[in-house]
This record gives C-alpha cells, structure tokens and sequence, in this order.
C-alpha cells in the first residue's frame, strides 16, 4: 500500500498559463504570491500540470523584470488546498426532546543545476537568460512586439500556435520580459514540479488574457498569497456568498465552489471571494523539518533496492517528482515493457523484478542529489516562506475563456477585518416538540448570521428522493449576498448588499408557513396545517423546477 | 404548479404568495456611462482631466485602469462590448485603444446605487513607452454596446491629460 502510495500515477491536465501547441482544456490554476516589501520583490509559484509528449509541452508568461526561477513544491499547493479549504459544519440540536436521538451532525470539507548564458540577441529578440530548472529549459526574452517574440520562440522548437499572437500583444512593449519553457529533450514527462519565479516589484497580477486560449468554461482560480495583511483583488470585485447555497447536508461537497462560480457571474463575472484570511502557522512544519531528510544516507544506499527502502523510511510518500527521476535514474527497461510490465508495478515493487533491475546501473549519489535538488529543496524554500510571511490569504474565483478580458490585481489592505475563518457554522433544529419523532418532525435551518428557513422532516425528503440542498436553493434569490469593490485601504466600497432583503425573505417565509410562534413554544410542534402547507410548498416547487 | 397552489391555499386557509425575484432597480430608459480614474471617483474627470497611466503589474504597455458604470435598461445585465480610446487632441494619433468584454452588476447601495457597475478595464496605450506619454492632452472616448442586442449604444468623450509617475 504505502508503495503503491509512493509511485501514484500522475493526474491528467494542463496547467499554468499556457501549455501546448494544441490547447488543452485547463479546468484550474493555482497560484501562490509572496511579497517582501522590505526587498521589494515579488515571488510567484505556479503549479504547471501536463500530462503528454515531452517536445509538445511549451510554456510563456510575462514578467515585468527578469526573475530568479528555481523550483517549487507540488507538496505546498497540495498542503495549501486542504488546509485552507472552508469547512462547513452543521449543528444537529433538538428543540425539546426527540424520541430516539437525531442523526449526528453532517460534516463536508471541500478541498479541497542552474546556468546563464551570455545574453544575445536575434530579430527583435533578446535572450536575457538562459537557464536549466530542474526537468525544465528556460529562457528569458526581451521582445518589442508579439509577433517577433512569437517567431522566435516558433524558430527554437517551442510549438507554440499562431493563435497566441493577440493574447500575447497587451503583455508586449518596450522592455517587457518573457518567461518560456519546455522540456529538456532527456527527460521524461512525470507530473511537472511547480516554478517559482522571484522579480523586482511589489504589484500581485495574473495574465489572465493569456490563459484564455486554453481554458475550460468557469476555470477555477485559486489565489493564495502572502504578506504583512490581509490581500484583496484590486481590478476584479469582491463578493461574500450566500451560505444558503451551500449544501449543509453533504459530507463530501458542500458545493462552495459551485457557489462562488455563480456569485462571480452575478457580480459580472470578474469577482473572488475570500475563503480563508488569517495567520500563516498553519502551515507550520508541514512541507519542512531540519533533520527530516538525509540526503546522504539515501546517496550511500549500495543498490536500487536498498535506495528505495530508504526512501519510505524518510518518508517521500507520494512526491509526484519521484517518478520523474525514477524514470532517469532508473529507465523501466525495454525488456520488461516488452514482458508487460507497467511502470508503476515496476517501480513499486523493485525486487520482484530484479532480473530487470540489476543490469541496470545505478548511481545513489546522482539520484538522491536530484532529490535534494528537485524536492527538498523546494519544500525547504516553501517552508522559509511561510515562517517570513505572517498573514495568508485565499482567495477563489471562477472565470470563463471570454471573461478573461481584464487581468486579476491584487493588493494588501490592513485596514479591513484581517481573519476569515475557515470554519462556517449552522444549526438544524428539529422541532419534534416534547417526544416526537426526528425522521418526521419539522425542522428549520439556522444560519450564522440568524437567517432560519423552515425544512419538512427527514421523512418527507426520503420519500420523494431529493435533497434538503435541493430543496433550500429554491429560496436563494442571489448567491452574491454582497458584491463589493475592495482596495488597498479602506473600507469595501458596497455595491450591492443583499443582507437585509435575505433576511427579511426568510423570515416572509416563516410568517407564511405559520412556523414562527411554533418555534418559540416549549414543547409544540407546528400546527397540521403549517405541515402540510410546508411539505406542499416543497412538491409545488419541484414541479416548477 | 398552479393546481397545488390552490390547494395549499386551501388547506393553510390562505393564499402564499413566494417571494418575488429581486428586481433590477437600475433598468431605466435614460442612457449615461460615467468613467472614474484609478483611485477616483465617477465625475473626476469632468472637473479634473488628470488621467494616470503607469506600467502593469505584469509588464507590457502602459496602462490606465478605469472605472465605468452605466445607466441604461435591463439588456445591460447582459453584459457590455467596451471600447475606449484616447486620441492625441494636437496630432490626432491614437495613443490607446483597448476593446472588452465586461460583465456587469446592478448596484443597489452607495454612490453607484441605481447603476450598472463592473470590475476595473484596463486601457492600454499599445505601441508608446510610458515617458513619452507624460503631459499629452487628448480625449477618452467611450463607448458601450450591449453584447445581447444592437441598442442602445452608449458614447460618452472626455478631455485628459496623461499623468505619469
């Protein structure tokens, strides 16, 4: 188990932000922006995900200075998605005693060797740097116009379309800098490491023009960043979402993004929310230890057996780099794909296939010096980040190839409230009155911020086979309950505030189902008619729908 | 539906009327699109033509981010093709010119309370390094276009003056 753990296959998709000659579909981009204010310089880590023929990957974003690139950790932005992912956690309370117990409460989680050359020039073109970034070739232009910058790159084997042209003109002027990469022709194609790229600047913005060629309709954009506050988005707006449309019930998916996707096309389709501010420590200890890796211990390993057992017991379970250089420091062998055996079976279980391995040379101490290089070292450097940045931001939107017509920005504000926890909270009441049944009792939704919506029992929802969720999006008006413009100081400047039209709607719908007095008897239950007006309400809304 | 609607009345003893959608308070016949400057406010430019323009967070032509909001019927919930363009007012050369889509929201609070609203566009002036834009006086212009239909189309020109840090 733990080595089939070690070896997993790596997902497919297409990431960062622009992939190859034939666009891929991208359904997400994560990216994670440090700023150290005292050196003036940003830090930008992308998570590049390609799955495909080693010479088809090609990859250009802007910068606006040339950038120190080093590699990143994978293992960051996993720790980073669910650790940062709200939770949501439904309360199950009786309003007076219920025969049997109610069911617990429902709980859902979402996701949740370096060398420059001398810089020359060609056709309009200047190669500032040229460097090898772990599996990566990278280069850094200088380019005056797109279409220079478009030939070049088609000149030296980036297969990049021509279709690239436009989205590629707004990034170009005089003295703008180009980040391209492509894969060392050697290697094969594991699951990418990300790259973080370090320039001069304190300004936080995604070319978002350029992903439009290559991305899936409501692409999500995940934006976790770094600093002294609390970040906001600048050029898009900010909106706080409907906590009704979140699926309270589900123990799997509380549909939070589904949610923040419509509440940015309600704001126009240019919106984030904020799913977490607050400190950085969670992420304390989590990607690095002092001590925890031993570098040398693995390069001492006297076989590929021996290296591999080491490599469990330090704990490189699950290092989607691994592969990757397996592949180079242990090439599964012709014979062997010729006998049927798959990589990951191979890989994952060396010594039963040792007539394959041992003709194989081996050389520890370059395979354990491409980890040190290629994994812990970015976890190392990912780790120094979170201690030097106190304050983390998450921030999520949903952006379809035609909105992307403005590029996010961001800027830090200290003036707004500074935490956005990552626990949401409501409570079910079941209303069973002295002694009544949990499964066919009413019940009623409590919000955080008090609005209630009354439920028909657990019953009447297993009876006609839909869901609670289902049944409550009936009553959400708008999933933007407020959409704001937010800056670097400063109060939000509200644009639309839906809040107390929210809360006087819910409470309309108690007044008409007759369930307000009931909820405040000691021991009552709700009048036969209000039941039946209620259990009704819902039929009559499933046949509109 | 409408059958189960009438005999909900009959069995609570009342009619339930549902909550009606949210209407969009910012349809309206009269047509306007107001601009604001980075870090200003819609009107700015009427009084004060300063416009900034600096260099984008991620490099490339020297832009102005800018504000819009627009007065107009329900169409504009739609969304708008944008056009803005600042022409030189001595040499009459086009120094920016950015067309976009923008989505748009109706604002129901504050000072943009019965508009339509959208996030920041971004002007590029394409072609001109920043320090050749400094103290040229041009006109903004601008126009909306709802991307559903072909009406209203909505102009608006403004006198600017380019500001460079």
């Amino acid at each position: 188990m733990i080595a089939l753990a070690l070896l997993a296959p790596s997902a497919a998709a297409c990431g960062g932000f622009f992939c190859n000659n034939v666009p891929v579909d991208q359904a997400g981009e994560d990216i994670v922006f440090s700023v150290d204010a005292d050196k003036q310089e940003v830090t930008v880590h992308v998570q590049i995900a390609y799955e495909g023929d080693a010479e088809d990957f090609a990859w250009i974003v802007p910068v606006p200075e040339a950038p120190e690139l080093v590699l990143s950790s994978d293992r960051m932005f996993r720790e980073l998605s669910w650790r940062t992912a709200p939770q949501f956690q439904l309360e199950h309370r009786e309003r007076d005693q219920c025969e049997g117990g109610i069911n617990s409460g429902g709980y859902a989680e979402v996701d949740g060797a370096a060398s420059s050359s001398t810089p020359s020039a060609e056709d309009g073109v200047e190669v500032v740097a040229e460097q090898r970034v772990g599996p990566y070739e990278t280069v850094v232009l200088l380019a005056d116009t797109s279409a220079e910058l478009l030939t070049w790159l088609q000149n030296n084997d980036y297969i990049l379309p021509d279709a690239l042209d436009p989205v590629l003109a707004p990034y170009v002027a005089q003295g703008s800098h180009f980040v391209a990469l492509r894969l060392a022709k050697t290697d094969s194609v594991g699951q990418l490491p990300p790259l973080a790229m370090t320039y001069p600047g304190t300004a936080l913005s995604i070319p978002i023009q350029l992903t439009s060629i290559a991305a899936a309709d409501d692409m999500r954009l995940g934006v976790y960043i770094l600093g002294e506050s609390r970040a906001v988005p600048e050029s898009y707006l900010h909106v706080q979402v409907n906590e009704l449309a979140v699926d309270w019930f589900s123990w799997w998916d509380p549909k939070w993004e589904q949610a923040i996707t419509i509440a940015a096309n309600e704001a126009g389709g240019h919106a984030f929310a904020t799913d977490f501010s607050g400190s950085s420590g969670l992420m304390d200890k989590v990607l690095y230890r002092p001590g925890q890796y031993d570098i040398p211990r693995l390069a001492a390993a006297a076989d590929p057996y021996a290296f591999f057992d080491e490599l469990l017991t330090q704990g490189f379970v699950g290092e989607p780099a691994l592969l990757a250089l397996f592949r180079t420091f242990l090439p599964l062998p012709a014979e062997a794909v010729a006998a049927g055996i798959d990589e990951q079976s191979f890989y994952n279980n060396l010594s039963a296939f040792s007539k394959y391995v041992d003709p194989i040379p081996f050389d520890a101490a370059a395979f354990a010096a491409a980890i040190d290089e290629q994994i812990v070292a970015p976890l190392r450097l990912a780790q120094t980040t979170f201690y030097r940045y106190p304050h983390l931001t998450r921030l999520t939107s949903s952006v379809s190839p035609e909105e992307m017509t403005v590029d996010p920005t961001f800027v830090f504000n200290a003036d707004m409230a500074q935490d956005v926890p990552l626990q949401h909270n409501a409570v079910l009441e079941y209303l069973c009155g002295a002694g009544g049944d949990a499964n066919t009792s009413e019940r009623r939704l409590v919000l955080s911020d008090g609005r209630a919506y009354p439920l028909p029992s657990q019953q009447w929802f297993w009876d006609r086979g839909i869901t609670e969720h289902e049944y409550l999006l009936d009553n959400v008006t708008t999933y933007a309950l407020v959409i704001e413009a937010t800056s670097d100081s400063g109060e939000p400047e509200l644009l639309f505030d839906y809040r107390d039209e929210a809360a006087a709607e819910a409470e309309a719908l108690f007044d008409e189902l007759g369930q307000r007095a009931c909820a405040g008897c000691s021991s009552g239950t709700a009048s036969g008619g209000a039941v039946a007006l209620l259990m009704l309400l819902g039929l009559a809304r499933r046949r509109r729908s | 539906m409408v059958r189960a609607l009438v005999f909900m009345g009959a069995v609570a003893g009342c009619a339930v009327d549902r909550v009606p959608p949210p209407t969009r308070p910012c349809a309206t016949d009269q047509l306007d699109l107001e601009v604001a400057p980075p870090d200003g406010d819609f009107g700015d430019l009427v009084g004060d033509p300063d416009l900034w323009c600096g260099h984008p967070p991620q490099g490339g032509a020297p832009f102005s981010p800018l504000r819009v909001r627009v007065t107009g019927p329900d169409v504009f919930a739609d969304g708008v093709d944008l056009d803005m363009s600042v022409v030189d007012n001595q040499t009459g050369e086009e120094l920016g010119h950015t067309a976009l889509a923008l989505g748009l929201t109706c604002a129901n609070v504050g000072d943009s309370a019965g508009t339509w609203v959208g996030s920041e566009a971004h002007l590029r002036y394409t072609g001109f390094a920043l320090d050749t834009l400094g103290e040229r006086s041009g006109t903004l212009t601008l126009t909306v276009a709802p991307r559903t239909a072909d009406t209203p189309v909505v102009t608006r020109s403004f006198d600017v003056a380019l500001v460079v840090d």
